[in-house]
C-alpha cells in the first residue's frame, strides 16, 4: 500500500526521490528539498552531538519562527492606537477562542529567544568557532543578537499596560542620556516627547515590519556563510 | 587512513592491446577528498534530520505547556499620571539599570558609551583573539557574561521602591 502510494505519479511529483532508502536516495531527499537544502548532504559527526552545540542556535530560529506565525496570528487581533491596544489585549484573553495561549506563546518565547541567542553566543565563544574564515559570521551573529533585543523590544510596548508604558518610558530614557544627541535619539524612538500613540505606532512597524525583515535578511546571510565556510566548525 | 576506508578492486579490467590507455583500477570509498585526511562524515538524512526533528517537537511541546501554565503578565491599562515605583524597564535591560543606579559615572557612560564599547568589543572578538593574549580575552568573556547576568538577577529581582535592595521572597 505505501509502496503503490510512493510509486504513484502524484506523489513522485511532489517528493521527488521517494522514500530515501539507498545512499543515492538520500542524498537526493536532502539535495531536492526546498526546506532540507540548506543543509550539506553529509554532515561531519561531531557536529551533530548535542553536548557541541546544545541546538542553541537552531532553537533560536524555531523560536523565531514561532514567534513569526503567532506574530501574523496576533495582528489580525490588534490595533495599534491607545484607545484600541490594551482593550485588544483584554479581549484576546476572553472573547478570542485559544487568544490567550496565543499571546502567551509569542510573549515567552519572546523572552526564550533572548536567552538562546545569548546562549548560543557563548557556545561559539567557547568553541571558537569564529576562527579564519568564520570571523565575519560572528560579525553578522553579533547583529542578529542586538536585533533579537531590539525586537523584543519594541514588542514590549505594544499591550499598552502599565508595564509597557513605563518600561519603554525607562528604556528611551535611557537612550536619551547618549552624549550630545541623546534628545535626538529619544525623539526618533519616540516621535514625540512622551510616549503616547506616535510612540505605539513606531514601535509597532518596527517590530512588526522593519527589524523582522533585518533579522531574517541577517539570518539568511548567516545561515548561508556556515555551509560556504565549510559547514559546522571543527571542534577545538 | 585513506587505506581503511577505500578499497582497491584491481584486475577487473583487461588491458586492451591494441590501446595505449586504459582503465586501471576502482576505488571505492565515500569521500572526494584527494591528499587529505577522509573527513568523518554521516549522512544528514536520517542522522541529523530525525534528532532536529524531535527537538522541534520537544522544544514546541514544552512551550506549549509553559504557555497553557503561565499566563503572560499584563497590567492596568498605561497610565501616564500613575508612576510605579521602581518603574522597570524590560528584564534585558534592567542590567542597564542597575549600573546607572551605582552612579560611578554619569548616566550616559553607564547607560549608553559602556553598553556600546561592550557591543563593539563583541564584534572585534575574532580579531583581537591573538593566542598569547587569549587568557585575557576567555577571562574578559567570562566578566561579561557573569557581570550581565548578575547585574540582570539584581536589577530584576531585588530591587524595589526608589530602587532599594529587597529580597523577592520577603
Amino acid at each position: 500500500m505505501i509502496e503503490r502510494l510512493t510509486q504513484s505519479r502524484i506523489f513522485k511529483s511532489i517528493i521527488r526521490s521517494g522514500l530515501p532508502d539507498t545512499p543515492l536516495k538520500k542524498s537526493m531527499v536532502m539535495f531536492n528539498n526546498f526546506v532540507l537544502h540548506i543543509f550539506p548532504v553529509k554532515i561531519k559527526r561531531h557536529g551533530i552531538k548535542f553536548s557541541f552545540t546544545y541546538c542553541m542556535g537552531g532553537i533560536s530560529f524555531l523560536l523565531f519562527v514561532i514567534l513569526t506565525i503567532t506574530g501574523v496570528l496576533l495582528m489580525f487581533l490588534y490595533a495599534p492606537t491607545v484607545e484600541r491596544a490594551y482593550h485588544d489585549m483584554k479581549f484576546l484573553s476572553t472573547g478570542v477562542y485559544n487568544g490567550q495561549i496565543l499571546r502567551n506563546l509569542h510573549r515567552w518565547a519572546a523572552h526564550a529567544m533572548i536567552v538562546t541567542v545569548f546562549l548560543h553566543m557563548i557556545r561559539v565563544f567557547y568553541t571558537r568557532s569564529y576562527r579564519p574564515p568564520r570571523e565575519f559570521n560572528w560579525v553578522v551573529g553579533v547583529i542578529l543578537f542586538v536585533l533579537t533585543l531590539a525586537l523584543s523590544y519594541t514588542g514590549y510596548l505594544l499591550p499598552w499596560d502599565q508595564l509597557a508604558y513605563w518600561g519603554i518610558t525607562v528604556g528611551t530614557t535611557i537612550a536619551g542620556y547618549t552624549p550630545l544627541i541623546g534628545d535626538e535619539v529619544r525623539f526618533f524612538m519616540l516621535g514625540a516627547d512622551e510616549v503616547g500613540q506616535p510612540a505605539l505606532l513606531r514601535f509597532y512597524v518596527m517590530h512588526c515590519i522593519v527589524v523582522p525583515l533585518l533579522a531574517a535578511g541577517f539570518m539568511a546571510i548567516h545561515f548561508w556563510r556556515i555551509r560556504k565556510d565549510g559547514g559546522i566548525s571543527d571542534p577545538l | 587512513m585513506a587505506e581503511e576506508t577505500t578499497e582497491k578492486k584491481e584486475g577487473v579490467f583487461e588491458k586492451a592491446p591494441d590501446k595505449t590507455y586504459g582503465l586501471m583500477e576502482l576505488v571505492e570509498g565515500t569521500s572526494p577528498l584527494v591528499e587529505k585526511k577522509p573527513e568523518d562524515l554521516v549522512d544528514t538524512w536520517p542522522h541529523y534530520i530525525v534528532p532536529m526533528t524531535l527537538c522541534i517537537l520537544a522544544v514546541t511541546l514544552v512551550l506549549l505547556i509553559f504557555s497553557w501554565l503561565f499566563n503572560a503578565p499584563l497590567e492596568e491599562m498605561a497610565n501616564p499620571l500613575i508612576t510605579p515605583n521602581p518603574g522597570k524597564a524590560p528584564w534585558y535591560f534592567t542590567g542597564i539599570q542597575e549600573l546607572i543606579h551605582y552612579r560611578w559615572a554619569p548616566p550616559a557612560v553607564m547607560g549608553v558609551i559602556i553598553p556600546v564599547i561592550i557591543v563593539i568589543w563583541l564584534f572585534l572578538i575574532p580579531y583581537i583573539d591573538i593566542k598569547e593574549k587569549r587568557t585575557v580575552l576567555v577571562i574578559l568573556f567570562i566578566l561579561f557574561v557573569f557581570g550581565a547576568v548578575l547585574l540582570i538577577v539584581i536589577g530584576s529581582l531585588f530591587r524595589g521602591e526608589n530602587w532599594g535592595f529587597v529580597v523577592p521572597w520577603g
